[in-house]
């Protein structure tokens, strides 16, 4: 189920918000781990069974790791069979037939493909599981015995599918005692509404482009419509994400949970590394924390350094999908960072700040053609109409079309992509504390209303008006 | 002590504020969901959407089956898009966005200019499909020794195209798509009636609707003429008739096309007004759908213009809707001609035409073949048609496969 469709904000939205909020509190995490499955098994019922599976195993892994914790080989042991029970079913569900595809590929075999389908979120649960574990080993979380309280931090819905990756020592606290407030369930829708609007508003129009362009053969396009096609899909999957993570926080503050942030403008960073500490954030500190650290580090001199790095950057374009794009699409990042730390960052320093903000951005940009390719065959094809090097138009009557259709939406977007308009609003709402000034208070508080609610208006109307809409970000 | 009550007062005043305005955005949202939930819940489903022109879908049974597979999930998505409360409202909320704040100028493939509304095609078609289909069906005709035309009217983006009516960042193929047709139906030996001949010069708005991609039934009676003018040589006695023998006559209240209902209304400056052409003395023909059972209709269906609702589609007045087959038989025979049309909707007002011209007129519709099993060459075999006329506009690239099938 989608947050964006009818049948999420028109049905089971308003029921889950009804009888949870009529509940009595024993029962409140019931009623939401009742409709996180509900919810999960909506669009793909057979795999609620494996989600159970994952939660089960990593319930046990959470008292053995507790129980051992003192037991220097008992807990290696855990803690390695735990590492693999999870990558084990990620692995099976999410890489099989990327592995078969490969060994045929290299040693000549014919094994059939296994077609395994790939649960939704499963990525995501499978991390969250994780960490719960090593928490729990860290003592950065306490155990937890009640299985539907850890089956609620698992398949908690508005993370669920699509994260941000909450980590479990991020909500330990709110699963067993939180208090919902007005203020907080205010907070939330208008996070939510934030989130619907970037999505349904910005992210589904600027895919529009991206899909029609990405969607024809590279030799067709021109220099001009590659550029707008990568900029139109840098700016969905920008606001795609970030908008599916708002509209989970905005929906976890509702029931009384405090998620953390998962985007912070990255693409107002002046480096590679800035941009992955603004960009999926969830992702990038769970990676860091229980990969990079426990790897060493920086610790350990500068050879293993970059041997941790590569390892972290190869699991991130790993994790993102079972392609060899993906991998090249991690390693990619992984090689600028690298570089950074070695000497790049230095001269970044050193630049004017447009410069350091462009070339990040270009770094970023050229990033995503290899995301958003099918195979390394079109992305370089595609590269190379990017940088004139294909022998065709420079510009063309379709660029045109896109310039003039679209030109507004993307330049919207790309402002959106800001902290400008934030800091307009910020700047507009202060008046709402000014209670020298009564009028100019209520007005900007009543502006602040008219505004989320114009918002969350024209968003269902972008809602009724699609009828087919992915978000990008569900099968990783 | 005066400090502290003055600090009291500050937080009740923001206390009342934030109260207000949280209680409209509680108000506002919660209000909106629920409303939601109840219309879904409680209200009756409609049955069709007149303005998409579609059945819309119902709340599906609920089995064990169609729950664990999947498919109950799928339809309820489905019944809940099409149920949503005020579903045009919002359709027409998101294009008005659309046009007005992000200055899009085309819709789902629709643009307006001057208050027309074209649908250009962006990319050539290739019609090898169709040509093979052309030189098959020659040799069929050829064999049972019936005479056959192609008759290809302009669609209106071949007519946008013509006149340099779309500005220069609207990329249209609709000229090159005609010219391959054309060469086409030549290669294969099949005798064209081009009737842009008659049509190219005259004003767009005599010939098109604004707001809808068919033309006027007074488009389609010049190309009718043309039509009649190249089939005299093998049917010398067929009456033709003149504008002096038809009145003109217009439907009151608005027409709101094809186009318009793609486009959405906020990008529609004004209706058309919906006219017809009929006989001065009536019709004289009756129509058959289907085979011999479903008979007693009239070229021009008036039940259609009973309809108030205000995305009714009056061109269903020409032949009631289109059907896989047709038959349009003289009360009183003028002659015994056997004419067979092969035909898309831009064909349904000259079909009427025809029908006074002609004792039989058969119209067989490709696209339809799924509600009729027919097959066009024996259909033409065994009802002793004395000649085969296409009339098509010239987008019909997807048609290729569904006649090669048909034939």
């Amino acid at each position: 189920m989608l947050f964006s469709s009818t049948v999420f904000l028109f049905y089971f939205l308003p029921v889950v918000l009804l009888v949870y909020f009529v509940s009595p509190r024993w029962l409140k995490n019931t009623i939401l781990l009742l409709a996180s499955l509900f919810f999960y098994a909506w669009g793909e019922p057979r795999f609620v069974l494996i989600m159970l599976a994952s939660i089960l195993m990593n319930y046990v892994f959470g008292f053995m790791v507790d129980k051992y914790r003192d037991d220097a080989k008992k807990i290696k042991w855990t803690m390695s069979l735990m590492v693999i029970g999870n990558l084990g079913m990620l692995g099976v569900f999410k890489y099989a037939s990327f592995f078969v595809e490969n060994v045929n590929s290299v040693f000549g075999f014919s094994l059939n493909d296994p077609e395994i389908p790939l649960p939704l979120g499963i990525s995501f649960f499978t991390f969250q599981a994780m960490s719960y574990v090593i928490d729990v080993y860290r003592n950065d979380g306490r155990l937890q015995k009640n299985l539907f309280d850890l089956a609620l931090y698992v398949s908690f819905f508005p993370q669920l599918i699509a994260g941000p990756i909450v980590r479990y020592q991020t909500v330990a606290d709110e699963i067993v005692d939180r208090r919902e407030t007005v203020d907080d369930f205010v907070s939330g829708i208008q996070r939510f509404v934030i989130g619907l609007g970037k999505k349904m508003i910005l992210a589904n129009s600027c895919g529009y482009v991206a899909d029609q362009v990405f969607g024809q053969s590279a030799g067709d396009l021109s220099t001009t419509l590659a550029w707008i096609g990568v900029i139109a899909y840098s700016l969905q999957i920008y606001f795609d994400f970030s908008g599916y993570s708002d509209m989970a926080i905005g929906l976890g503050r509702m029931f009384g949970f405090h998620f953390l942030e998962n985007f912070n403008y990255p693409y107002i960073s002046k480096s590679v590394s800035e941009f992955w500490r603004r960009w999926h954030i969830s992702l990038g500190s769970w990676f860091r924390d229980y990969v990079y650290i426990p790897l060493g580090g920086n610790r350990n001199g500068a050879w293993k350094t970059y041997r941790n790095l590569t390892i972290v950057w190869l699991l991130t374009g790993v994790w993102h999908g079972a392609s060899w794009t993906f991998i090249a699409w991690g390693l990619y990042y992984g090689v600028f960072i690298m570089l950074e730390r070695a000497f790049l960052g230095k001269w970044i320093a050193a630049w004017p700040a447009w410069f350091a903000h462009a070339f990040t951005l270009f770094i970023v940009i050229i990033g995503w053609v290899f995301f958003r390719a099918d195979d390394f065959t079109y992305a370089i094809d595609y590269l190379q109409v990017m940088f004139g090097l294909h022998g065709g138009e420079l510009f063309d009557q379709t660029a045109y079309f896109y310039i003039v259709q679209y030109g507004t939406i993307l330049v919207l977007s790309m402002i959106a992509a800001t902290p400008l308009p934030k800091y307009a609003v910020a700047r507009f709402m202060r008046h709402e504390v000014n209670t020298d000034r009564p009028v100019l208070a209520v007005s900007a508080g009543l502006a602040r209303a008219a505004y989320i609610l114009f918002i969350f208006g024209i968003s269902i109307s972008y809602v009724v008006s699609s009828t087919f809409n992915p978000f990008i970000y569900f099968r990783f | 002590m005066e400090q502290q009550t003055k600090s009291d007062l500050v937080r009740s005043k923001k206390r009342r504020i934030s109260w207000v305005v949280n209680s409209i955005l509680l108000i506002g949202f919660l209000g909106t969901l629920f409303y939601g939930l109840a219309v879904y819940a409680f209200g009756t489903e409609q049955a069709r959407s007149s303005s998409e022109g579609r059945m819309l879908a119902q709340r599906p049974e609920a089995s064990a089956e169609t729950i664990l597979d999947g498919t109950y999930m799928e339809q309820f998505e489905k019944s809940a898009n099409d149920q949503v409360f005020e579903r045009y409202f919002w359709i027409e909320t998101q294009a008005w966005v659309q046009r007005n704040v992000l200055q899009q100028q085309m819709n789902n493939g629709v643009i307006s200019i001057d208050g027309v509304l074209y649908a250009p095609a962006p990319r050539a078609s290739r019609y090898s499909s169709l040509g093979v289909f052309f030189k098959d069906f020659k040799k069929e005709m050829d064999e049972a020794g019936i005479s056959y035309y192609f008759a290809s009217a302009p669609s209106k983006p071949v007519y946008a195209t013509r006149q340099n009516l779309f500005p220069p960042y609207i990329e249209s193929a609709d000229g090159a798509n005609r010219g391959q047709l054309h060469e086409r139906i030549e290669e294969a030996g099949i005798p064209l009636i081009d009737l842009e001949d008659t049509l190219g010069d005259k004003p767009g708005k005599e010939i098109y609707f604004k707001t809808d991609h068919h033309w006027r039934p007074e488009g389609a009676f010049l190309a009718y003429g043309q039509i009649m003018e190249a089939l005299k040589e093998e049917f010398p006695d067929a009456p033709v008739l003149t504008m002096d023998d038809m009145e003109q006559k217009s439907v009151d209240g608005p027409f709101y096309g094809s186009h318009a209902r793609e486009i959405s209304m906020p990008y529609v400056e004004s209706p058309d007004t919906f006219t017809y052409l009929e006989p001065k003395g009536g019709v004289t023909t009756t129509v058959c759908h289907n085979g011999d059972e479903d008979c007693g209709h009239s070229v021009l269906d008036k039940d259609v213009l009973k309809n108030p609702k205000k995305f009714t589609n009056y061109y269903n007045l020409f032949m009631g809707d289109n059907y896989a087959q047709a038959k349009i038989e003289q009360t009183d025979p003028k002659n015994d001609y056997h004419i067979l049309v092969l035909k898309d909707s831009y064909a349904n007002p000259v079909l009427g035409y025809l029908g006074e011209s002609f004792g039989t007129v058969s119209a067989l519709d490709v696209r339809y073949f799924d509600d009729y099993d027919v097959s066009i060459s024996d259909y033409a075999k065994e009802n002793d048609v004395d000649a085969v006329v296409f009339v098509h506009n010239d987008r019909i690239t997807g048609l290729g496969s569904m006649y090669r099938a048909g034939l």
